[in-house]
């Protein structure tokens, strides 16, 4: 008998992670059961299911109680991208809190200058993680995950077993040119590059373009350096253990060994939007704190 | 506030093995004070330091930490040192977009014969962060 899936997408989404699973919706039907999936199927209620897929970050009051229903119904759950795994771009917000946030956007940012106040789920302070509420049993990173990698997590969650990610740096799996060595002098931002100086064919690190590869997980088969892009660290750290930022400052701290330390100051002023980029509320220090100034 | 509950800082110094380390031995061997908030914990270069042993010491409630290296040029290894000063310059950026104060990761070029130094540079840092007070990431 086929398992009944329950396809949960929290309040902070932006639509990628669905469509991914819109793409192998043929491989759903072939594994799953559909009770649930407000992209998919028209059904308001997930209570008979017997697995979960969660998508997107907890951001509000709501979040919490769905997440809260979920866990009352102790059912295995699964994280399907960034954002439930690690926390995604919303987890930026983590660096101002999300009443700062809503403030800004919606009272200094708008003509009208009203925030919404009635009928909208209140936000929590800090974007957080599902982990943090429910006990997930596996997940996959991506923003959105690649196609295809998607049909083998499904089995596994088919199967009720853990989808097994690769310890392995993008850099590990990127085909450009590695010399080894750095003399660059040199930092540049990718909005600064001229594509006619620089050799697509090494590595861009190794060029001077800040590359978060050698701090990011491989599940992706290094697609954004193949293409003329640096790695901007959508798949989260390495492995559970480390500190996608911290790792990935390491590296490049390195690299930049030989520039002068007023440009890494000038062009590394964003530097958690640059290491943590995708990784800030499961990181170390997680969110803004108040200190002594 | 009375003199028996006066903030005491708890301070984490990594030191490289081959100057700051060997200064801290000097300062001790020459009898100079210095305070005792201070955890030495030594590395074999200030290289070794990676930026997630200093996250993870602000993170179990270290009030400031101290990266002590040999100065530039003079590291054993080449160039550790030189790692270590790029990697804490963007690290104090990183902590002050998180709210946290710079001032509370400092970097310092002790070498193995300057005893009175490491004990200088202890007591200022250590007076420092007492004015700046308790970390914020610490549990009450």
């Amino acid at each position: 008998m086929k398992k009944k899936l329950a396809i949960v997408s929290l309040s902070g989404i932006c639509g990628g992670c669905e469509t991914v699973l819109g793409v192998v919706i043929e491989k759903i039907e072939e594994l799953f059961d559909l009770v649930y999936a407000p992209m998919f199927v028209d059904s308001q209620d997930f209570s008979d299911a017997d697995v979960f897929i969660v998508i997107g970050p907890v951001e509000t009051k709501e979040d919490v109680e769905i997440l809260e229903k979920i866990r009352k119904l102790n059912k295995p759950v699964y994280a399907f991208g960034t954002c439930a795994a690690y926390g995604g771009i919303p987890g930026l917000i983590n660096l101002y809190g999300l009443d700062e946030t809503v403030v800004e956007i919606y009272k200094n940012r708008t003509k009208s200058g009203l925030v919404p106040s009635r009928d909208v789920p209140k936000p929590l302070k800090f974007v957080d993680l599902v982990a943090n509420h429910v006990n997930v049993v596996s997940f996959i990173p991506g923003c959105p995950p690649l196609v295809d990698k998607v049909p083998e997590f499904l089995e596994a969650v088919a199967k009720g077993e853990k989808f097994v990610l690769p310890e392995k740096s993008v850099c590990d799996v990127c085909p450009l040119e590695k010399k080894g060595k750095s003399e660059i002098t040199r930092i540049l931002l990718i909005n600064e590059v001229d594509p006619n100086e620089i050799d697509w064919n090494r590595c861009l690190l190794e060029q001077g373009i800040l590359c978060m590869g050698p701090a990011t997980r491989a599940l992706c088969d290094a697609h954004c350096p193949q293409r003329r892009m640096p790695c901007f660290g959508c798949m989260g750290p390495i492995s559970e253990k480390m500190d996608q930022g911290a790792s990935a400052l390491k590296a490049i701290a390195s690299v930049l060994v030989n520039v002068d330390i007023e440009e890494i100051k000038k062009k590394l002023k964003d530097a958690v939007g640059l290491f943590y980029k995708f990784s800030l509320p499961s990181s170390i220090l997680k969110h803004k704190w108040e200190d002594t100034k | 506030m009375s003199k028996s509950e006066q903030f005491e800082p708890r301070i984490i110094a990594f030191c490289c093995n081959w100057c700051g380390y060997a200064g801290a031995d000097l300062a001790g061997a020459s009898g100079y004070r210095y305070p005792a908030n201070i955890v030495i914990i030594r590395v074999m270069c200030s290289g070794r330091v990676d930026p997630m042993f200093i996250l993870r010491a602000f993170q179990f409630g270290a009030d400031g930490v101290m990266v002590i290296g040999c100065h530039p040029g003079d590291c054993h290894y080449g160039k550790g040192n030189f790692f270590t000063l790029r990697r804490v310059k963007i690290l104090k950026r990183l902590l002050e977009q998180f709210g946290i104060n710079p001032k509370r990761l400092r970097l310092e070029w002790v070498s193995a014969a300057e005893g009175e130094k490491f004990a200088r540079v202890v007591n200022e840092f250590v007076n420092e962060i007492k004015k700046l007070g308790p970390s914020p990431l610490k549990k009450r």
